[in-house]
């Protein structure tokens, strides 16, 4: 299936393609556009829009993309809402500060994306740094059960 | 050369091997023993190991303990030592925002890497990216 977004992604249009790759759709394709041109490539394409003004899959009710997604799909894997709490931080500015790991993910992310202006190899590099996070969500969670 | 440190690397480790490629030594091959293991490789310079010159210093991390080593004068390289410190050294106040983020998402990365040297060469893109997000800030 295809997704869509707005390009020059940074934190949460990091994070979205890799939920969607590791939880909804392993062969999911990502198109990468203008802010303008989400809706009518969406409409021409069939491609699923994400973390753009006005979609569903997007910020709501002080949800980040990545969160909606998570309640979109229903997903519930306890490792995967920890992350989604520090994402949220990282994205969210003005919640920088409720999670104490997002500085630093917000921090590594800018630096990925000077590093890499293309936002597909971007996504690629990060995939293994939210794997890394994700399993040290993980194992947090499973040590305070 | 061959450079030498305890297997199971973490933020500070992952540091000093980047470092170590990007200005010390570029061919620089890194070899991993058990925690306590002795002797150590004849040769191998050895680094983040207690009571070896290249480790931590008076409350410091073994990254900078390299940056006064090798007389390396970069702000930028002085600014993520003092993160460096914060993510593996306990210190008295915590300043530096991305310090706790930078430990744990190293540390995941080992969990998720095969081995110690995938992990290192992991570690490192971690490493490009935040001397790249502090060359762009204004506050260094």
């Amino acid at each position: 299936m295809k997704w869509i977004t707005r390009s020059h992604v940074h934190v949460d249009r990091v994070a979205c393609p890799w939920l969607i790759t590791r939880f909804i759709d392993n062969r999911a394709e990502f198109l990468f556009v203008p802010k303008s041109q989400v809706e009518s490539v969406a409409q021409e394409t069939g491609a699923i829009p994400f973390d753009a003004p006005g979609v569903e899959l997007g910020h709501h009710e002080g949800r980040c993309s990545f969160e909606s997604i998570i309640l979109k799909y229903g997903l519930d894997e306890p490792g995967l809402l920890r992350l989604a709490r520090i994402v949220h931080g990282a994205d969210v500015a003005e919640d920088r500060d409720s999670d104490p790991v997002a500085a630093g993910l917000e921090a590594i992310a800018t630096g990925f994306s000077l590093r890499y202006p293309h936002d597909e190899d971007n996504l690629a590099v990060q995939f293994e740094l939210y794997d890394a996070l994700y399993a040290w969500c993980r194992l947090q969670v499973a040590k305070e059960v | 050369m061959i450079w030498v440190t305890w297997e199971n690397v973490a933020v500070d480790r992952m540091a000093c091997a980047w470092l170590v490629r990007r200005l010390i030594d570029p061919s620089a091959e890194f070899v991993f023993v058990p925690p306590g293991h002795k002797p150590l490789p004849e040769g191998a310079q050895p680094f983040d190991i207690p009571g070896v010159r290249l480790s931590h210093r008076r409350g410091r991390c073994s990254f900078s303990t390299f940056l006064k080593e090798f007389d390396l004068k970069d702000p930028i390289l002085e600014r993520i030592a003092r993160i460096v410190d914060e993510a593996d050294v306990v210190q008295e106040a915590s300043v530096e925002p991305a310090a706790p983020g930078l430990d744990l998402i190293c540390r995941g990365l080992r969990r998720t890497s095969p081995d110690d040297l995938t992990a290192l060469e992991r570690g490192a893109l971690v490493y490009e990216a935040l001397y790249a997000e502090l060359a762009a800030s204004p506050e260094v």
